[in-house]
């Protein structure tokens, strides 16, 4: 069994960047959710929006980058 | 991505109910209709905890495609791929957006604008997914 030591380290690389990210959302989220205000509800869905949007923009110049 | 797309039609119908749902359990028979759709979304936080689920949602998908894009696992066809996956998904992240937005509008003629957007919008997706789906191919 061959072993690419680059493509194992990016892989793992990637995936802890990945959870990372996906855990922080998480907390952020749960942190958000707990509340009952409307208007901190709305803030917070305001900023995820604006978020999305530019991870949206950065992530398809990245994919079309790579494609 | 099916799962995914499952989830933002639930979302869709969940705000829809969120709006609709108060009115019809707390209004009597008689009672006059409300005055715009804001002022029935203002008494619950369902759609805005429905609308920040989806977002948080795709903001999740995007970090880990983001984070596979960075260390080159993700290139070529599979980046053509995933890009076009990303545009989808991208899509109906709108439709949810404007599904909340209807649901939040100063006036029911807004309300309807939003709506007939969201429609409009959706009705193309479904054009563009529905004779793959019939050919066998993943959407």
């Amino acid at each position: 069994v061959k072993f690419d030591f680059v493509k194992l380290v990016s892989a793992v690389s990637a995936a802890l960047q990945a959870a990372e990210a996906v855990s922080d959302i998480a907390d952020t989220i749960a942190d958000t959710l707990e509340g009952d205000d409307q208007a901190e509800l709305k803030t917070a869905l305001a900023e995820l929006r604006a978020e999305n949007d530019a991870a949206r923009a950065r992530r398809s110049a990245k994919l079309r980058a790579a494609s | 991505m099916r799962r995914f797309k499952m989830l933002l039609m639930s979302a869709v119908s969940m705000l829809a109910l969120a709006a609709c749902v108060p009115a019809i359990a707390i209004a009597p028979p008689n009672a006059a209709l409300p005055g715009s759709p804001a002022s029935v979304a203002n008494t619950t936080v369902l759609d805005e905890r429905a609308a920040i689920a989806v977002e948080a949602a795709y903001l999740g998908a995007g970090s880990i495609i983001e984070a596979a894009t960075d260390v080159g696992l993700i290139k070529g066809a599979l980046a053509v791929r995933a890009e076009a996956l990303d545009t989808r998904a991208a899509s109906w992240l709108g439709i949810a957006r404007r599904a909340y937005d209807a649901g939040n509008a100063d006036s029911y003629m807004k309300a309807l604008d939003e709506a007939k957007q969201a429609i409009g919008e959706l009705m193309y997706i479904g054009n563009r997914v529905q004779p793959k789906a019939r050919a066998g191919e993943q959407p």
